[in-house]
Order: C-alpha cells, then sequence, then structure tokens
C-alpha cells in the first residue's frame, strides 16, 4: 500500500521509501523514514500533488512520488 | 538671445547624456547585481559541471 | 573602542524558520522577510555592534534542510560551509534558526553543523508558537544532548529574547561540541582511506570528515561542487583530485547500497533527535490528530472547486480596487500639480523656460505620478499574499496546470510578483532547481503585466472606458484591467506550453514544497515593501522621465514655424512630429497615429514614459495655460482631415493589447542576459515578444473595424 491508496484524512505510518535518489534523500532530510506517522491532508484540484502531515508540518509532493511512500496504516 | 531659451537650451543640452547615463544605469542594474553562482545555470554556456540539477 | 575585531556569526536554519527576521532584529536592517520557503536566494552581510561597543558581522544564508545540497538554491550553504571547514571566513559562531513549533525537522541540519566544531546557539525562533511551557531544563537537555553552546527561546518578529542572545553571543567562547554517536550505517573500514585523505589533504575536522566522506562518496554533484570550489580558492588538493575519485570508487564497489547512504544517515540522526527530545519530554503528544488552523482554514482555501474560485475572486478584487480606492489620492495629486502648474505662471515671464517647466516637466512628470496610489495598492495587496502564506497554497493548487504547461509549482511565486515588476520576478526563479523549468519562466515572465504599464492601461481605461457597473458589482473598467492581466496571464501559459515543446528535455523534477501555516502579515513588513517600490516608481519619474520629458518637450516645441507674425508652435512640423510620422506608417494598421509612435519609441526608456510622452505633447500644442487633462484632451482629439475623433475604444484597445505583449523594458532584456548567460535567449524573448504584440494590436484593430466599432 502507498500513499495513493489512502483516504482523504488518514492517518498511517511510513514503511518504506522505494528508490535511492535525490527525491528519497530529501524526503529523508526532511525526517520522512521507516515508522514515521503520516496523514493524508488533501489532494490538489486534478489529483496532484498531495498534502501531507508530518509531525507539526505539512508538505506537498506529486502524485508519482507519492505512489513511491509505501505505508502500513496506523 | 533671449535669456530664458539660453537656460532652456543648456537644461535640454544636460538631459540628453544624463537620460543616456539613466537608460544606462537601467541596463547595469540588470546587467551586474545579484550575481548568482548558485542557481540553475544555462548547460549550454556554464563551462562548470554543475549543470543542471543535482 | 574602534579597531576590535569583529566577532563573526553565521545564521543557519531550515527555509521559513524565521532568519531573515532576525537578521533584521540583529543589524537593524530591513531585508524582506516572507511566508513563502526559499525566498532568500542569496547571502547577505549586516554589521552591527554590541552594548560594549564590540562590532560584530553577521552572515545570512538561504535557507537549507540539510548540507547535502538536494537543490541548486542550496548548495550556497555548502560551498559555505565548506571553506569554513578549510578554515576561510570560519565564524566565531554559529546562530542555528530552528522554528521551535516544528523542532524535530529543524534539528537534523544542527546535528549537520555541530560536525564543523564552530560553538553553536541554538535560536528557538517562533517560541510562542510551542503548545507547551520551554522550562530551563528542556533548554539544558537540548544543549546537553546536542552539544550546544547555548539554547534561548526567541519570538523574532516580535523582538523577544535577543536581550538574551546578544549578552550569548558576546560571551561566546569555546565549548567541546558534545561528540555525538557515529552516524552513516556504513562500514567504517571502507570508509577509512577516504577519512584519512581528507585529513591529510584538506585538513577537516574529524567528525566533519566522516559526514563529507559519506556525502562525496554517494552524491556525484557534491563531489564535483566540491571540486569546483577547490579549483576555486586555488586549493592544492585539486591536483590530487583522481587520487580521491579512485578511492570513491573502490569504496563504492565495496558497498553495494551507497545511493542509499545519505538517507540512512539522516536517519540515525533522526534517532538521536528523537531520544533527546523524549527525553526532555519536548513536543506536542499527538500533532497528527489536532488540527491547526491552517489546516482548517485550508480545507476552504485549498478546495478543490472553492480554491481555485476564490483565488480568482481575489484577483478580481485586487484589480478592482486599484481603480476605485485610487480616485482619492489621484484626485490629490492631480490638484497639487494643477496648483503647482498655477504657481508657476505667476511667478514667471511667459517664455520657453516657463513652457519647459509646464509643458514639458511638471506635465510630464505629473502624468506619471498621478499613478503612484495605483502602484503602491497593487504592491499591498500582492506582499500581502506572499506574508500570508497564500502564495505557497496558490503554488500547490496550480502545480498540476503549471506542469502540464511545462512549467512547475514554484513558477507561480516569480509569474505573480511579475505583476510587480518582471525584475524581482527574474530573480526569484533561481528557486527553480530544474534549467528548463527556469528558462521558460524568465521567457514568459514580461507577459505578467507589471506596474510600469499599469499607468498606460489606466490611462487609456480612464479616457475610453465608460465607468458603468456590470451587473450591479463589477466595474466595466476595473473589468477591463483584470482582462488585460488575464490576457498576459493566459498567453505566458501558451507560451510556456509551446517552449516546452521546442526546447530540449531534461529529466522530470519532483516538487517537494513545505507548506508554511497561514501567518498574519507583518504590517511593518508590508509597509516595507510598499515604501520601497513606492521609493523606486517615484525615482523613475523623477530621473529617466523627467530627462525624457526635457528631450522631448524640445523635440516638440522645435523648430517654430513662421506664421507671418512671428514663430509659432506647430507640433506636426517639429522635430518630434517629423519623427512621429516617419514611424506613422507601420503603425497605422495598428490604429495609432504618430504621436503614439513617437510614444512607442520614449517608452522603451520606460513603458510608462508614453504616458509622459503624450502628456507633454498635448501640453505643447495646447495654447491655454493650465495642465490640460490627459485623459480629456485624448478623447478631444480630432483629425483635422475628416473632422472625426482620432482616438476610439478600439484605439485604447488595442493600444493596451500592444502594451500586454510588447517588450520595452531595458532592464528586462538586461536581466535576462545576466540570467541566462547568454544573447541568444534575450534576443530570442524581444523577437517573440515584439511579433506578439504586433500580430495581437492588428487582430484586435483591423478586426474591431471589421465588426464596425470604430
Amino acid at each position: 500500500m502507498t500513499i495513493i491508496d489512502l483516504k482523504i484524512g488518514s492517518l498511517a505510518t511510513i514503511d518504506r521509501i522505494d528508490g535511492a535518489d535525490d527525491f528519497t534523500n530529501r524526503l529523508a532530510d526532511m525526517g520522512l523514514g521507516p515508522q514515521v506517522p503520516v496523514r493524508v491532508i488533501r489532494v490538489a484540484p486534478g489529483g496532484s500533488p498531495y498534502l501531507l502531515k508530518i509531525n507539526d508540518f505539512y508538505i506537498s509532493i506529486r502524485r508519482d512520488d507519492a505512489a513511491r511512500i509505501r505505508v502500513v496504516s496506523a | 538671445m533671449d535669456f530664458q531659451l539660453i537656460i532652456v537650451l543648456a537644461i535640454v543640452l544636460l538631459a540628453v547624456p544624463y537620460a543616456w547615463s539613466q537608460i544606462r544605469a537601467g541596463w547595469k542594474s540588470g546587467d551586474s547585481n545579484h550575481h548568482c553562482d548558485h542557481c540553475p545555470a544555462n548547460p549550454e554556456t556554464d563551462s562548470s559541471d554543475r549543470k543542471g540539477r543535482f | 573602542m574602534t579597531g576590535m575585531k569583529p566577532i563573526s556569526i553565521a545564521l543557519i536554519g531550515n527555509p521559513n524558520s524565521g532568519k531573515t527576521a532576525v537578521f533584521n532584529q540583529l543589524t537593524g536592517l530591513n531585508q524582506k522577510v516572507s511566508n513563502y520557503p526559499g525566498i532568500t536566494v542569496e547571502k547577505k552581510i549586516g554589521m552591527g555592534t554590541f552594548s560594549d561597543g564590540r562590532p560584530f558581522r553577521i552572515l545570512d544564508l538561504p535557507g537549507t534542510y540539510s548540507l547535502v545540497p538536494d537543490s541548486l538554491d542550496e548548495q550556497i550553504v555548502s560551498e559555505q560551509t565548506l571553506n569554513w571547514s578549510l578554515d576561510l571566513d570560519r565564524p566565531d559562531v554559529i546562530v542555528a534558526v530552528v522554528d521551535a513549533s516544528n523542532l524535530r525537522r529543524n534539528l537534523l541540519l544542527v546535528t549537520q553543523i555541530s560536525d564543523l566544531g564552530i560553538p553553536v546557539i541554538l535560536a528557538l525562533n517562533m517560541a510562542d508558537r510551542v503548545h507547551h511551557d520551554i522550562s530551563d531544563d528542556m533548554l539544558t537537555g537540548l544543549e546537553n544532548g546536542l552539544g550546544l553552546w547555548k539554547a534561548i527561546p526567541l519570538v523574532a518578529i516580535k523582538g523577544k529574547g535577543f536581550k538574551e542572545l546578544k549578552a550569548e553571543l558576546q560571551s561566546v567562547g569555546e565549548k567541546t561540541a558534545v561528540r555525538l554517536p557515529v552516524y552513516a550505517g556504513l562500514d567504517k573500514e571502507a570508509f577509512h582511506p577516504l577519512e584519512t585523505w581528507l585529513t591529510s589533504e584538506l585538513g577537516f575536522p574529524r567528525d566533519w570528515c566522516r559526514a563529507q566522506a559519506l556525502r562525496l562518496v554517494c552524491k556525484s554533484g557534491y563531489s564535483d561542487l566540491v571540486r569546483a570550489q577547490l579549483e576555486k580558492i586555488g586549493h592544492s588538493a585539486v591536483e590530487n583530485w583522481t587520487e580521491f575519485m579512485s578511492i570513491r570508487d573502490s569504496i563504492r564497489s565495496q558497498t553495494p547500497n551507497w545511493r542509499s547512504l545519505p538517507a540512512g544517515d539522516a536517519g540515525k540522526r533522526y534517532a538521536h533527535i528523537d531520544a533527546v527530545l523524549t527525553k526532555i519530554k519536548w513536543g506536542s503528544d499527538d500533532p497528527l490528530n489536532r488540527r491547526s488552523r491552517s489546516e482548517r482554514a485550508d480545507a476552504w482555501l485549498t478546495h478543490p472547486v472553492l480554491g481555485p474560485l476564490i483565488f480568482v475572486l481575489l484577483l478580481v478584487f485586487i484589480f478592482q480596487a486599484i481603480f476605485s480606492w485610487a480616485v482619492v489620492p489621484m484626485d490629490w495629486i492631480s490638484q497639487a500639480m494643477d496648483w503647482l502648474n498655477a504657481g508657476l505662471h505667476r511667478g514667471l515671464p511667459p517664455g520657453p523656460l516657463r513652457d519647459l517647466l509646464t509643458d514639458g516637466i511638471l506635465a510630464g512628470v505629473g502624468s506619471i505620478v498621478v499613478f503612484l496610489p495605483q502602484i503602491l495598492i497593487l504592491v499591498f495587496f500582492l506582499t500581502l499574499l506572499e506574508d500570508s502564506g497564500y502564495m505557497a497554497r496558490v503554488a500547490f493548487m496550480l502545480d498540476r496546470f503549471m506542469s502540464r504547461m511545462g512549467l512547475h509549482g514554484r513558477s507561480v511565486l516569480p509569474l505573480m510578483s511579475g505583476y510587480a515588476c518582471a525584475i524581482p520576478g527574474i530573480m526569484a526563479t533561481r528557486t527553480i532547481d530544474s534549467w528548463k523549468e527556469r528558462l521558460i519562466t524568465i521567457l514568459i515572465l514580461p507577459l505578467m503585466s507589471c506596474s510600469a504599464r499599469l499607468p498606460v492601461y489606466a490611462l487609456m481605461i480612464g479616457a475610453f472606458i465608460p465607468n458603468q457597473k456590470i451587473g450591479g458589482i463589477f466595474g466595466l473598467q476595473g473589468l477591463t484591467l483584470v482582462s488585460m492581466y488575464f490576457l498576459g496571464t493566459i498567453t505566458a501559459l501558451i507560451m510556456a506550453k509551446v517552449f516546452s515543446r521546442l526546447i530540449r528535455k531534461e529529466k522530470t523534477s519532483s516538487f517537494i514544497m513545505e507548506m508554511p501555516p497561514y501567518r498574519i502579515p507583518l504590517m511593518r513588513s508590508v509597509g516595507n515593501q510598499v515604501i520601497l517600490r513606492g521609493k523606486l516608481f517615484l525615482k523613475n519619474a523623477g530621473k529617466i522621465i523627467m530627462a525624457v520629458s526635457i528631450i522631448l518637450w524640445f523635440l516638440a516645441s522645435y523648430p517654430k514655424v513662421d506664421s507671418g507674425s512671428g514663430p509659432v508652435n506647430n507640433i506636426e512640423r517639429s522635430f518630434a512630429g517629423t519623427l512621429g510620422h516617419v514611424i506613422e506608417p507601420v503603425i497605422r494598421p495598428l490604429g495609432f497615429d504618430w504621436k503614439i509612435g513617437v510614444g512607442l519609441v520614449t517608452s522603451f526608456a520606460a513603458r510608462e514614459v508614453l504616458v509622459s510622452t503624450l502628456a507633454t505633447m498635448y501640453n505643447v500644442a495646447d495654447e491655454q495655460d493650465d495642465v490640460l487633462d490627459l485623459r480629456t484632451a485624448l478623447r478631444m482629439d480630432t483629425d483635422p482631415a475628416t473632422g472625426k475623433p482620432r482616438y476610439s475604444v478600439l484605439t485604447a484597445l488595442s493600444l493596451m493589447v500592444f502594451f500586454v505583449f510588447a517588450a520595452q523594458c531595458m532592464a528586462t532584456f538586461a536581466i535576462v542576459r545576466h540570467e541566462t548567460n547568454s544573447w541568444k535567449w534575450p534576443l530570442f524573448m524581444v523577437t517573440y515578444l515584439t511579433v506578439l504584440a504586433y500580430l495581437a494590436s492588428l487582430v484586435v484593430y483591423q478586426g474591431g473595424l471589421r465588426l464596425g466599432w470604430g
């Protein structure tokens, strides 16, 4: 299951992030990694980007990238 | 010659180089200010290895 | 106490953590503070003196999440820290500015900075937004857990906590940084040769060596950056670079998962941070289940349907306000001009000097200054949108659309600042980390109607568009203005699509943007922006517009024609008139006469000069002593051959459309040349814009004539 399989508003825990590139490193820098809880807040008009909440902050990432974040629902 | 006309001609003659210097200043403000080595550079003219994105 | 060596301070922190606000408080300067991630695209330096007379020097760096640069606007920080580790401009103390309401994420960078071995003061900014008290035990826990010199809570925009911060900055000394656990889930044996190489060749501090070894192995872009930097400062290690490369390649071959090591390193650092934060009981219990006020507001403001609708309505409201709110102050300015004019007529004998002062300078400069209120209103609203955090939402809502158009969500802010002026807009494209998307954004930016075009639109609309209400709410004049902005914007998007097909493809970019919380904009900061823009506008009016008005007055007044009873003005036969008549055949199909032709030539100095040019020419031609109302003059102007009015609604529309597209700004041309580092792109830009302007005007005017609107 990945972020895009989650319903808007639902809570999940990150399992792992696929790939090893600038994108995954950037997410790791921002504190997104295994066991980190995440909430899907919103999807922009047109189905991308996604707005996610991690700890006390919000980030937006595009749908293709969101599909790389594997989660287990909480 | 009319006194006013002399002053007017002097002002106009001064205004020409001044206008030119202002136009040049406008050019320079765009061309030289805010130099940035770090921004996404034009890959065609950037000689360094840092092309495009990381 | 002069002659003392200044204390050197560096500010580092995440984007949007308030570094610039801290910088402004410490230096007393007024750098632009914003609520949009990545607004500081350059380093800034400020000076000051402490209460004991010791001078200090502060360096404010762009915000970054990590010392491993992922996007190019973060390189500047990496290069700076690299220099420090090579003992170049090494600061005495680093102030790590963190958003205290978001401490976990902000601390990653702090652990990376600690590797440098420079004393770090942790500035817990926005302390008022933390949901619990900040006890002394917590601060001590942070200091010990992270090896800090001191942790100090601050509220930078209110100036709270700065007495303590300044006291610490003055007394800063050496404090051994806590040795953090060895990060990076890496095979120490494998990395050992590289650590040794870095110590011997570059003299890096120990912890820094470890962290650098990891980054250099995993990021080819980073090792290129280090090499370029060493070359720039003429370091001898460049000669042994092949040695580095072979060490790196051997580590890579021994470490199959080397690409994901930075993520592993970040994970280890976060584990340490989490341990420290848990120990001091920092953080709210359940942030994910508490809906913040921003989140509730966003339910409406970024709603799939309502969100875009609210955005469009906001824009319409702003452009309405530009017309309706400015009426009264514009009247004051006109009255002041009339009063000055009357004074000059009373105080000076008739003659060329008086004519120059009234018909030339006063009419020319006055016709521009009158638009100051409208420009201030525009800048006020744009600053408000940005500082409140709304602009980041617009970027979020439009990213999908923008990427289809070959642009990027991050193109939104530069394009919107283009409504004020293309120059800062082009500067702001530096936050777009793909060259192709950045270039396209630059090329279309001049299509965003800048404030210099506002006087032209306002003059034409005021003169020819009736002041009626449509549907009882929207004024026709305001709507016409909005449609000019929309025309430019929509064309910009279409051109972006066209260019994205033409310009060579590169790797697709990603869009990771932090969504800042909504904040009530600081009126002081908004005011500063408005005043700054106003000053620039007036400075332009006092310098270039004045000079052009003087020259133009002369060209429009001479040579005098002998009418039998002595020389009189005949503007049609003046230098300016002759020039205008030469141009006229080219622009005739667009509905423009020779007067506008002169204006088009002079407007290359600055767009708004068209207005002052027309004002000067009408006043020269006019025999009366008063300053003409330019709008009335335009309406009353008749063609002596036919006796019909020279200009109509159609001419006004055609001229406005011409100004929407035409590239008439030297400074923009220059900055595009500079930012693209080529002549090709600015020349291309001017060419396509000029062709577009001519064709669009032609279509409007000729089409209108066919439809019988002339």
